[in-house]
């Protein structure tokens, strides 16, 4: 722990005036229990950068947990003045106004909560018992009747269900409702058992949060430009915590921002096992074996890229590249950077897109797909390159 | 996807993305902290005058007690579960004496004088004397629960008291000296690691049983420590195995019969501490309400036979509004909103909020906590005895808490707790609404210990409640209650003549003018503890008392009418009444 501190006081005396150095050292007094102190890092950060959301939602909760409810409404709603939509903050705001005794504040916050997000089943949760409050057992019911929907996990949402058809002397869907209440608590119950019975203390938990604490110092460094730096923290952080996924990925983007492609593929191949659905993982791991001119294997990595995000449009961009490079199966081709185009209708993407329909001897679609891609980025030289030669063709 | 440079967020111990399901995950510590509804934020204006006033004068009353948890660094978890206090009147001289609850050497400590429990005999001058050898009840157990009532209605109350190991039972001698008859009562309970305890007439005939909670199922064999950021804790109760209760019917002969099978009672296993045996649902018997560290809590309906049913869950009692587990401490009950039905109150761990439960009637509570900020102040603090009482004799009731961190040390992990925090009163206002006037009443609020049980009487007979405060590894808190501008009251003692002698279980109803208040004589209550035989009604300016109601447990009602205000009362089954 005492590294912890240290290495977050060193950071701090480098980068006085930068936002994250603030950050992390209240973060780390906020692990080491000191919420106090850390609410006083965390001000100066905000000092530094006063845009940061984030910041001013661990705030509230900083003044929330210490009882300070006023202000902690008052930290959260500097948060929606710099993110409006930000999952959450008003549900946040509407525990303090019930703590407060303003149900009809704490309605309205969760009314808006769930105008962002439809599905939150805690806010209706709330929401239900805010209703239930008043003895307003139907509009309860509907809410809780809705939490559940939202997730049919939700062991606290039929406690609110059981409760009010109790209310309502609707005893037999009562009674279903406590069934179900008790068979999930059982579970829970058990789950926290196993918990607590694998565990029975935390110091094995000490390494993996100075692990997690040099991984955000290596991201700083990395993010300000010392690739060194920022190695030597990942390094650290993946001694004590070898499974700490964002500093084997954080390590793998400076080997592969400095041609050491294998370190890097060693990383992102590592990373990718702890994390299979981290789609940047693949994908990054794809570019590199198009470097290194390992085709089968780029094109295996691209498509667990595309397997883990198909809604997102690179997966199917580089793929397309790829073929397109090499000359070869040049419909599929066209075909994923159709697909790319569809997912996402970036310039890159409608370039992408232009290049294949000309690969494949379609002109007027290569033409259309280029003016698309030079309405979206009129200054890409590449683009105009592309474009004009098109123009050009006979 | 994307590939940019990412920014760093905050991964405190609070944040904002893990604290998103806080009814869901009241087991993580450091994620419930986030989660649970916070805090309350009611305060009373500046410049209304607090009507409490409380005096700490344990350092004139020649009470010299120290508590022992007989620890010696392996961290025992029964360690920071002791332990009670009783308040009563051992020797019938219209004054409430003190007994003490004390733990022992436990493996690693070594004690040159056995630690023992004490009683203290009041003097009726603010002071009192150290009886207990002469007493006979210096009992060298591990202790952890008390309760007193009259078993064998010879007039005078007995002592029970729950171990670590075998309990004892000191039959009261009327001498001033007490004999243990454990054995020939067949009380003992074994060996168990004990809790609340409660004398309470289940059956109706007339003699008092014996409900006896248990922790949990510890040994030295399965001791465990845990740590927190490194630093050495207490093992949690889910770290130990939990027990059922016993229930013991009253033979009418100074012998018990262990019904616990029978009577339904061990179908239930759990980790009690704390309990109130009261009648929640009026039905003219007493059931039995036990407070469960880190699970549901019980609640044990009476069919007015002796046998009982658990249902706590339907009643609303098992959980918290969200239909969380607390680790629940201990529990009060009275009438609050003074509506004629028994509400209970209960204290429980940090970063939890102390729960009041308002009797809807037909059996059901409803969690009121955060509507009548009746939580106000608990929040970083582990809680533990505690009392719907008043304090400045309105004609309603405040709230009283002993806090005291269950861990030693827990400043080294978490700068928010305090090993040995103040205590809280909660002044009741407008609306049946509670505001946290601590700071504003008294010395008394200013002492910081880590307080265990606590017991509410009239220790100087002046008229309104004081209060007895057991601080574990520490010397006791006595606070006088010297409310600067209180109002009337009348104190109430009952004595059965065809039912069991102290009353307990019976229900009295007062009404003066506008004001109609009820009470229960319980028989065990708070944090392991009793007090409180006596009741006592607070009744503002009312200057006569129209009628007082009894009505007794298994018996019929008496009712007494135009009584004068600030008196004590002894009420005899059958209409006698007695001036004291």
């Amino acid at each position: 722990m005492r590294e912890e501190l240290q290495i977050a006081k060193a950071l701090l005396a480098e980068f006085p005036d930068e936002a994250d150095p603030w950050v992390i050292s209240g973060n780390v007094l906020s692990s080491h229990g000191d919420l106090p102190q850390a609410e006083t890092y965390w001000q100066e950060a905000l000092k530094r950068n006063p845009r940061r959301d984030d910041v001013y939602s661990s705030l509230g909760w900083a003044a929330m947990q210490q009882e300070r409810h006023e202000q902690a409404v008052a930290y959260w709603r500097r948060t929606l003045e710099i993110r409006h939509d930000c999952p959450g903050v008003h549900k946040n705001i509407a525990r303090a106004w019930i703590v407060l005794g303003r149900s009809a504040d704490a309605i309205e916050e969760l009314q808006q909560e769930l105008r962002l997000f439809p599905q939150d089943s805690l806010s209706h949760f709330f929401l239900g018992e805010l209703y239930q409050q008043q003895k307003d057992y139907e509009q309860a019911k509907i809410q809780f009747q809705a939490a559940v929907r939202c997730d049919p996990a939700f062991t606290n949402g039929y406690y609110g269900l059981a409760t009010v058809c109790t209310r309502l002397g609707q005893m037999e869907q009562a009674a279903g409702h406590w069934q179900t209440f008790r068979t999930l608590k059982a579970e829970e119950r058990k789950n926290l058992k196993a918990r607590k019975t694998a565990n029975p203390n935390d110091l094995a938990d000490i390494p993996l949060r100075v692990a997690r604490t040099c991984g955000h110092i290596g991201l700083f460094y990395q993010n300000q430009g010392h690739p060194a730096q920022a190695e030597r923290f990942y390094l650290r952080a993946l001694e004590l915590d070898p499974r700490h996924a964002e500093s084997l990925k954080g390590l793998a983007q400076i080997y592969q921002a400095a041609g050491r492609f294998s370190e890097a593929l060693a990383r992102y191949t590592a990373a990718s096992r702890l994390e299979p659905d981290d789609a940047v993982c693949h994908l990054n791991a794809g570019l590199i074996y198009i470097q290194l001119q390992r085709g089968p294997d780029a094109e295996a990595a691209l498509r667990r890229a595309i397997e883990a995000d198909p809604a997102g449009s690179a997966g199917y961009r580089e793929l397309a590249r790829m073929f397109l490079r090499q000359g070869t199966r040049l419909d599929e081709a066209r075909q994923l950077a159709q697909q790319a185009v569809a997912a996402e209708p970036l310039a890159v993407n409608y370039y992408v897109l232009g290049w294949a329909c000309d690969k494949n001897g379609d002109l007027a679609n290569a033409l259309s797909a280029m003016r698309r891609a030079l309405e979206l980025e009129p200054a890409n030289e590449q683009y105009q390159k592309l474009y004009l030669h098109l123009q050009q063709r006979p | 996807m994307n590939n940019t440079k990412n920014s760093i967020s905050i991964c405190s111990s609070v944040p904002e993305t893990t604290a998103s399901h806080p009814v869901v995950s009241p087991v993580l510590v450091v994620c419930a902290a986030a989660l649970a509804l916070l805090g309350m934020g009611r305060l009373l204006h500046a410049e209304s005058p607090c009507p409490i006033r409380l005096t700490d004068v344990t350092g004139q009353t020649g009470i010299t007690f120290r508590h022992t948890d007989g620890s010696s660094g392996q961290r025992y978890i029964v360690e920071s579960v002791t332990a009670g206090l009783l308040l009563f009147d051992y020797d019938g001289d219209n004054d409430v004496d003190i007994y003490f609850i004390n733990g022992a050497p436990l493996k690693g400590m070594v004690a040159k004088i056995p630690p023992a429990n004490a009683l203290y005999r009041n003097n009726s001058d603010g002071t009192f004397t150290d009886v207990t050898g002469r007493a006979g009840v210096g009992d060298t157990g591990y202790g952890l629960g008390v309760t007193a009532g009259d078993y064998d209605n010879d007039g005078d109350p007995d002592i029970y008291v729950n171990n670590y190991g075998p309990n004892v039972l000191y039959r009261n001698n009327a001498d001033g000296t007490f004999t243990d008859v454990t054995e020939q009562a067949g009380v003992a309970n074994g060996s168990k690691v004990g809790a609340a305890v409660f004398f309470l007439d289940m059956d109706k005939d007339a003699d008092l049983d014996l409900f006896v909670a248990n922790y949990l199922d510890f040994t030295y064999e399965n001791h465990l420590m845990r740590t927190e950021k490194g630093f050495p804790k207490y093992a949690g109760p889910m770290d130990f195995p939990p027990t059922p209760n016993a229930l013991f019917r009253n033979n009418g002969d100074g012998t018990f019969t262990d019904v616990s099978e029978a009577s339904g009672v061990a179908a239930h296993k759990g980790w009690g501490m704390g309990g109130v045996s009261a009648d929640y649902d009026g039905d003219g018997d007493t059931d039995v309400f036990v407070a469960n560290d880190v699970s549901a809590n019980f609640l044990f309906q009476n069919d007015g036979t002796g046998h009982f049913q658990e249902v706590a869950l339907f009643a609303g009692l098992a959980y918290d509004v969200n239909g969380d587990e607390h680790g629940s401490m201990g529990i009060d009950c009275g009438d609050y909103n003074n509506d004629g039905r028994l509400d209970f109150y209960e204290t429980s761990y940090a970063e939890e909020y102390a729960t009041l439960y308002k009797n809807l009637g037909d059996g059901l509570f409803e969690d009121v906590t955060f509507v009548t900020g009746a939580g106000a102040g608990t929040y970083p603090y582990v809680t533990w005895g505690a009392s719907l009482v008043d304090l400045d004799n309105d004609g309603d009731r405040d709230i009283f808490v002993a806090c005291g961190d269950l861990q030693d040390n827990v400043e080294l992990y978490n700068t928010t707790r305090k090993t040995n925090p103040p205590n809280l009163v909660l002044l009741h206002v407008a609306n049946d609404t509670f505001v946290d006037v601590s700071a504003q009443c008294g010395d008394g609020l200013r002492i910081e210990r880590r307080s265990r049980g606590a017991g509410f009487d009239d220790l100087d007979n002046d008229g309104d409640v004081d209060i007895v405060i057991l601080n574990a590894r520490s010397e006791p808190t006595i606070l006088r209650n010297d409310a600067p501008a209180k109002g009337n009251w009348l104190q109430v003692r009952l004595c059965g003549t065809r039912t069991n002698r102290d009353g307990i279980g019976a229900r009295v109803k007062v009404t003066a003018g506008d004001l109609v208040q009820w009470d229960e004589v319980h028989g065990g209550r708070g944090y392991q503890s009793h007090y409180g035989s006596r009741l006592h009604f607070g009744l503002g300016p009312r200057q006569t008392i129209d009628r007082v109601e009894v009505r007794w447990i298994g018996g019929g009602t008496d009712t007494y009418t135009n009584l004068k205000v600030n008196q004590d009362v002894l009420l005899i089954e059958g209409g006698g009444i007695q001036v004291r």
